[in-house]
């Protein structure tokens, strides 16, 4: 027989089935919010952007829209997420939100307000991007177009950032990494930076007037919107936003992103390119240079002053001797090396030297280093590091090697 | 009526269990909240008190051979304080275990189940509790033992892949708020051990040697240690210090950030199954020793009889609290500081009594 | 002190104790000999000190049996054939009626062979109902002794060979004979047996309950004028199944042979191929109306003797009027009959008993049916299949793990589907999300209807398929699967990802070796799926709780069902994964087999280094 307590049981288990399915929502009732943006609003606090997937059959050949992006302006951001039901007939939901797009302006007058709603959101994770769009926030999730096969942005944008492996420009910033460094006594927050291109010509005449020198020490250092070029997306990804506390004090270029991750150790892979050392106007080098190890950074502390040491490890791959020097041999690879080592060493040291003077927000976490000086939580924090950080010395040496020189294994000199 | 036994792998996985089922709920907070940036140490050198304290009942238990700790409580005690303490022990563990339904229950509702009612998933948890627990004790420690290695790799992966954000700096400074506070908190953390005491008191359904009970306890309590000190560690490092007291389900916030490229991201909702797995054998094992307490205290023939009224009384005890914060502040607050009297401090009294009164001596002359 | 123990006796006393069934476990169970076993035995013992005694009261004892027929409490069983009973009623209803009315009751049990040949005739002719019954032929002739002796035969058409009658019993007994008779009376019986008669398996008998036993199984019955007893011949020969290959356990690797529906063949292939003088057929007839043969088979030396006793007191304590087929002994002797779970293994494969019984189990055969009942049982067991030891080790764990999976995704596929479009929808990839949204956009229906409406039309292929007439059993599944999942794609009523679940979780519960545990698993994602649409996971995994309580609570045979795992006991390395042949060096803990270790610590004789063979 089945026992009692059993038939009981699954009498009382119907009976509670019958009720209803609390929380169960049907995929045709919600609509998925793939980007968010908050900007300032006009009418009221806030104006946020959000692009709505709308589901597609994969069988339907042509691409038609695949999303749809509305604007509400209200209190808070939950608040117009429900506003937005006022004419949007799904249940909109942050579930599948991929990243939330802040305007300069709001991030200039401190996030920690509307990132506190973010964090403790149940839909909403932390591992969603985080980036601060110079200009508009709106603007640019409405300028933004994938390629073909990247129908929705949540996957072009897990593509960019995973891209940041290859080019060291982009910055992989999610809401927890911004937190952290909200919240950490050690660090300062920094997010990946976006904004919509600008068509300005005159920019492109300016710079032609730069030596061939600094055009190529500069290659990549571009803000987002200012990369020269036309076509394609209308947006651009590179470089960071530098936060000081909770408010935007200023941004970093490609390049300097591509050292900042070198220094936190995100870096993989880029590549480079020099002047020639001996004819810096008319040709250059180009190398591939990864990883070798993770840098080593020591922070010392004598009473007077502090002095951060950093020893990076990288190494190369020749990719290009526009001079058809033969670099491989004996004593000249060695000079290409110290000269790479040098070169990066002092972009590094600048970079460091920047957010010391100019930005005063150590977004490194060299802060984190000097845990080690101190036996309680309560004596770091009363060391207050961030305090100290712009006044710090700091030492930076590269330990550069090429591995590997492509397809070739010397350079044979030519004759014209 | 045939005797229930069990041995000793299935012993140590339910006891492991019980205990680990903490670190589904709050513990990693509390523990970060005691002992900072050093809550792995916390974790660390509470579990070695409690071994300590174990073993030292084992000596207790020592003295009564087959004896459990029930009984051995109104032997040297006498049967007025003996039943005193033994009722008290009881309310404890309902107590406990009515502090785990609601919390598990809430758990649920903040993480998967946002709009059922509480009651509901509350009245589910104590129904399938009450099942399990009918089906008995052999039923239930061959649950958890075959559901241990599952749990087990669920829990493991979670902390696995989480290694993008594994920075040891996080876990420095070493000592936190300082040497003396983390001995304090560790002493005081021995309460998220106590359970180890359950063996004490299920002695007679061992199949195993008395003496191996102290092998048994030990390895359980060194086991949960090393996944506390785990899962703290991890939590440590992936929420840092000042973000890690703010988190309701560290375990489930641990799960929610991993992310591993395109399509391994947004993954807790799998794991929800390993840990309301653990919720619901934790539970339905708290009932059951519930139930074995009481019916050894007053010398039952069988505990079955007893369940429904344990049920509804844990239902009750559970919604006793009026809200959440309410029943986090019971559970950090109450049970996790001060949870070491019942389980551990009580036994050793008991131990101290026998050694005074010269109790335990007679029965092993004799025998 | 008084006062706390009347406190607690006032407590004992207000409960009511309710202690639930307690498990019957072989453990148990006192050792009880059946006397059906005897007279199974006695069948084919010989029985001629016995039979010379009794024979001078034989024609008292026939008339003590009619003073006391009244005395006789059990109603009256008459061996009938049922087919020709049947068809006699149809012929002439009113007349059979009451013939049946008038007909004076007979206990064949008590009856003993009458010396005289027409009383014998007369018995036979009212037990079967002659003239009416056409297939018992009852043929009368002169056994060519000098003088010419009367004598008939008596067998079933159809059930007897009717060559072996021809040719070794009428022919040698007609035709052949040239001789003096000798001997008179009740000694013809034994001579004819040791001189005359050159059949295989001869006996002489007496009562009528063995000789109908004989007869009713295909032997020949002789009865000769003056002689009180009986020759019964060995004449079986039927119309069988040749040894066929097995239908439901099919493999690669290993061998073709499957039982078929006669009990000695079936016991013959397992002779054949365990060739063990220890190997036991015990016999119990089982069934009051139709009287089964069931067979017992184990190796002495090896199985727990408890074990055999459990299985035997409870085959032999079965009262009822018809078994059939091993599956309905199987529902007569398990232990949860509620539970979803099979608790007994089922097998086709003489090679699948033989490893069992090697390892201790024992094995129980049903006449007339093609499968062998093997307990106890463990999931384990049930999930294993025999080309698993077949193959090399790697090959071998390879389909153990690929069964794994597909039990899971059997038991849990639609249901994780459902939570996952109803609750969590934030656990897969947005594309995935996006497209299974567009998919369902057209649908009308809510998710849970969808899937049990696609689950319910699998059910309805799987069973359509089985039942409908062989020549379009195929066209059933093509017809079935891909017309009626495109149309109804088409149609907007399904979404074409639900068609994949579907037809995954349908190829995954076809993965599982065993036909019977495939069902429960089968049925149970059905509860999953339930539990699924209320409470997502959560729902899932209480699910699991209790399917793993029900599991760990559930014992066949006093071994509990998930052993050796759960409860943990000593094993080989063959649970999930299986270790090499030569690391099986134990028996599995459980049965407590009389001899524990299979091979020595070194099996093979040939390694030089020693430690090779997995060195404790």
């Amino acid at each position: 027989m089945i026992p009692k307590v059993k038939l009981l049981f699954i009498t009382v288990a119907l009976l509670l089935l019958i009720q209803g399915c609390w929380g169960a929502r049907e995929t045709d009732e919600m609509g998925y919010i793939l980007m968010m943006g908050i900007d300032k609003g006009k009418e009221n606090i806030i104006r946020a952007t959000f692009q709505i997937a709308v589901p597609q059959p994969a069988e339907g050949g042509e691409a038609k829209v695949a999303t749809e992006i509305i604007e509400v302006e209200a209190a808070s951001l939950f608040g117009a997420q429900q506003l937005a039901s006022a004419f949007i007939s799904k249940h909109l939901t942050l579930i599948h939100n991929k990243a939330v797009v802040v305007s300069e302006e709001i991030a200039r007058e401190g996030l920690s307000k509307y990132i506190n709603p973010l964090v403790r959101s149940r839909e909403l994770r932390r591992t969603t991007f985080l980036m601060v769009a110079k200009g508009k926030a709106g603007e640019f999730i409405e300028k933004n177009k994938g390629l073909i096969f990247e129908k929705y942005p949540s996957r072009q944008l897990d593509i960019f950032m995973a891209s940041a492996d290859l080019t060291g420009f982009i910055l992989k910033s999610d809401i927890h990494r911004f937190y952290q460094g909200l919240k950490s006594p050690g660090q300062q927050p920094t997010t990946a930076l976006v904004a919509v291109q600008k068509n300005k010509e005159e920019q492109n005449e300016e710079a032609s007037s730069r030596s061939n020198e600094e055009k190529t020490i500069e290659e990549i250092a571009y803000l987002p919107g200012e990369i020269p070029r036309k076509g394609g997306n209308k947006i651009d990804l590179i470089g960071q936003a530098v936060f000081k506390e909770d408010q935007l004090v200023g941004f970093l270029n490609g390049k300097e992103t591509r050292y900042y991750q070198m220094l936190t150790g995100e870096f993989k892979t880029s590549i480079f390119s020099f002047p020639e050392p001996k004819d810096p106007e008319e040709n250059l080098i180009v190398m591939e240079i990864r990883r070798g190890r993770y840098p080593e950074i020591r922070v010392k502390a004598n009473g007077i002053k502090t002095v951060i040491e950093v020893n990076l490890f990288l190494e190369g791959e020749t990719l290009s001797i526009q001079s058809g020097k033969n670099y491989e041999k004996g004593k000249l690879e060695k000079d290409l090396e110290q000269y790479i080592s040098a070169s990066i060493s002092q972009e590094v040291t600048q970079l460091i030297k920047k957010t010391q003077e100019e930005y005063a927000s150590d977004i490194f976490g060299f802060g984190e280093y000097t845990r080690a000086f101190f036996w309680t939580w309560q004596d770091w924090v009363d060391y207050a590091w961030l305090e100290k950080y712009p006044f710090c010395e700091v030492k930076v040496q590269t330990f550069f090697n090429i591995r590997r020189t492509g397809m070739m294994v010397k350079t044979a000199p030519t004759h014209f | 009526m045939k005797k229930e036994l069990v041995g000793h792998s299935e012993a140590a996985a339910f006891i492991i269990i019980m205990i680990g089922a903490k670190a589904f709920l709050g513990y990693p907070r509390i523990v970060t909240e005691w002992g900072l940036t050093a809550g792995w140490l916390v974790v660390l050198l509470s579990g070695l008190i409690s071994i300590v304290f174990w073993l030292m009942i084992v000596g207790v238990l020592g003295r009564f051979p087959g004896k459990p700790l029930s009984e051995i409580a109104e032997v040297t005690l006498g049967p007025v304080l003996g039943l005193g303490i033994n009722t008290f022990v009881f309310l404890y563990s309902i107590f406990g275990t009515s502090n785990h339904l609601r919390l598990f229950s809430e758990a649920a509702i903040l993480t998967v189940l946002t709009e059922t009612p509480v009651i509901i998933l509350a009245l589910i948890f104590v129904l399938t509790a009450w099942l399990a627990a009918y089906y008995g004790i052999e039923a239930l420690f061959r649950s958890a033992y075959f559901s241990f290695p599952f749990l087990a790799i669920g829990v493991a992966l979670v902390l696995l892949v989480l290694y993008p954000y594994y920075d040891f700096k996080m876990l420095l400074p070493l000592t936190g708020p300082g040497v003396w506070p983390v001995i304090k908190s560790s002493f005081w953390g021995t309460s998220a051990f106590g359970e180890v005491i359950i063996l004490a008191y299920l002695v007679r359904y061992f199949s195993f040697k008395p003496e191996r009970l102290k092998n048994v306890g030990v390895f359980s309590l060194s086991f949960v240690m090393m996944f506390f000190i785990a899962i703290t560690g991890v939590y440590l490092m992936v929420l840092p210090v000042p973000a890690s007291s703010e988190t309701l389900v560290p375990f489930y916030q641990l799960s929610r950030s991993i992310f591993l490229g395109h399509y391994f991201q947004r993954v807790e909702a799998v794991f929800v199954i390993f840990w309301t797995f653990t919720a619901f054998i934790s539970i339905a094992a708290g009932i059951l020793v519930g139930a074995i307490i009481l019916q050894d205290t007053f010398k039952l023939p069988s505990y079955r009889p007893l369940l429904p009224a344990l049920c509804l009384l844990t239902f009750s005890l559970a919604f006793t609290p009026l809200d959440l914060i309410q029943t986090v502040k019971l559970e950090g607050e109450v049970r996790m500081s001060y949870g070491w009297i019942p389980t551990f401090v009580l036994p050793l009294l008991i131990w101290a009594a026998a050694l005074i009164l010269r109790k335990g001596e007679n029965k092993t002359n004799d025998s | 002190m008084s006062f706390f123990q009347q406190l607690r006796k006032k407590i004992t006393n207000l409960i009511v104790f309710d202690e639930g069934k307690e498990q019957e476990g072989f453990l148990l169970v006192s050792e009880k000999e059946n006397g059906d076993q005897e007279r199974q035995e006695g069948k084919k013992s010989k029985q001629k000190e016995k039979k010379k005694s009794n024979k001078q009261g034989k024609a008292d004892k026939n008339k003590q049996f009619r003073v006391k027929k009244e005395a006789f409490k059990k109603p009256v069983r008459v061996s009938k054939t049922p087919l020709s009973l049947a068809e006699q009623r149809e012929k002439n209803k009113e007349k059979n009626m009451e013939k049946s009315m008038k007909k004076e009751p007979f206990f064949p049990e008590k009856l003993f062979v009458s010396s005289s040949l027409e009383v014998n005739k007369g018995y036979l002719e009212k037990i079967y109902s002659l003239p009416k019954n056409k297939d018992i032929i009852l043929r009368e002739f002169y056994i060519a002794l000098h003088p010419p002796l009367k004598a008939f035969v008596l067998f079933i058409d159809g059930l007897a060979e009717k060559e072996i009658i021809n040719n070794s019993i009428l022919k040698p007994l007609m035709v052949l004979l040239d001789e003096e008779a000798k001997i008179e009376g009740s000694e013809i019986a034994e001579y004819i047996k040791e001189h005359l008669l050159p059949g295989h398996d001869v006996q002489v008998l007496e009562k009528y309950q063995q000789i109908l036993d004989w007869v009713n199984y295909g032997g020949t019955a002789i009865f000769i004028e003056g002689c009180a007893q009986c020759l019964v011949v060995e004449t079986k020969g039927w119309d069988k199944r040749a040894v066929g290959k097995p239908e439901v356990e099919q493999v690669i690797m290993g061998p073709h042979e499957a039982f078929n529906e006669t009990l000695r063949s079936n016991t013959g292939l397992i002779r054949k191929a365990l060739r063990n003088e220890n190997l036991i057929t015990e016999m119990v007839k089982v069934g009051s109306r139709n009287k089964i043969d069931v067979a017992i088979m184990y190796l002495e030396d090896l199985t727990n003797p408890q074990l055999i006793a459990e299985v035997k007191r409870r085959i032999t304590s079965i009262k009822t009027d018809y078994v059939g087929v091993s599956g309905v002994l199987e529902q007569f002797i398990e232990d949860e009959p509620f539970r979803l779970s099979p608790q007994i293994l089922t097998t086709e494969r003489p090679d699948r008993v033989v490893s069992f019984l090697v390892e201790g189990h024992v094995t129980v055969i049903v006449d007339g049916g093609p499968q062998a009942l093997i307990v106890p049982a463990t999931l384990f067991s049930l999930l294993h299949s025999s080309e698993d030891y077949y193959l090399r080790m790697p090959y071998g764990n390879f389909l153990r793990i690929l069964r794994v999976f597909a039990l899971f995704i059997a038991i849990l596929t639609p249901s994780i589907y459902v939570s996952i479009v109803t609750f969590h929808q934030e656990m897969i990839p947005t594309e995935l999300l996006l497209a299974i949204a567009a998919s369902r956009a057209t649908v009308p229906f809510p998710t849970i209807f969808e899937v049990f409406a696609m689950e319910f039309a699998f059910e309805l292929i799987r069973e359509a398929g089985v039942r409908v007439p062989g020549v379009i059993g195929n066209t059933i599944g093509i017809v079935g699967a891909l017309i009626l999942g495109q149309a109804a794609v088409q149609a907007g009523i399904v979404s074409p990802i639900l068609i994949i679940i579907i037809a995954i979780t349908g190829l995954a519960s076809f993965a599982i070796p065993n036909y019977s545990i495939s069902f429960a698993f089968r049925g149970r994602r059905f509860i999953f799926t339930i539990l699924a649409a209320f409470f997502g996971f959560f729902g899932i995994s209480g699910g699991l709780f209790l399917f793993l309580l029900s599991l760990v609570n559930m014992k066949s045979f006093g071994v509990p069902f998930l052993a050796p795992i759960s409860p943990k006991t000593k094993t080989g390395p063959d649970v999930v994964l299986r270790g090499p042949v030569w690391s099986m060096e134990e028996r599995v803990d459980y049965l407590d087999p009389l001899e524990r270790s299979r091979q020595p610590n070194i099996s093979r004789g040939w390694i030089k280094n020693r430690r090779g063979g997995r060195a404790k």
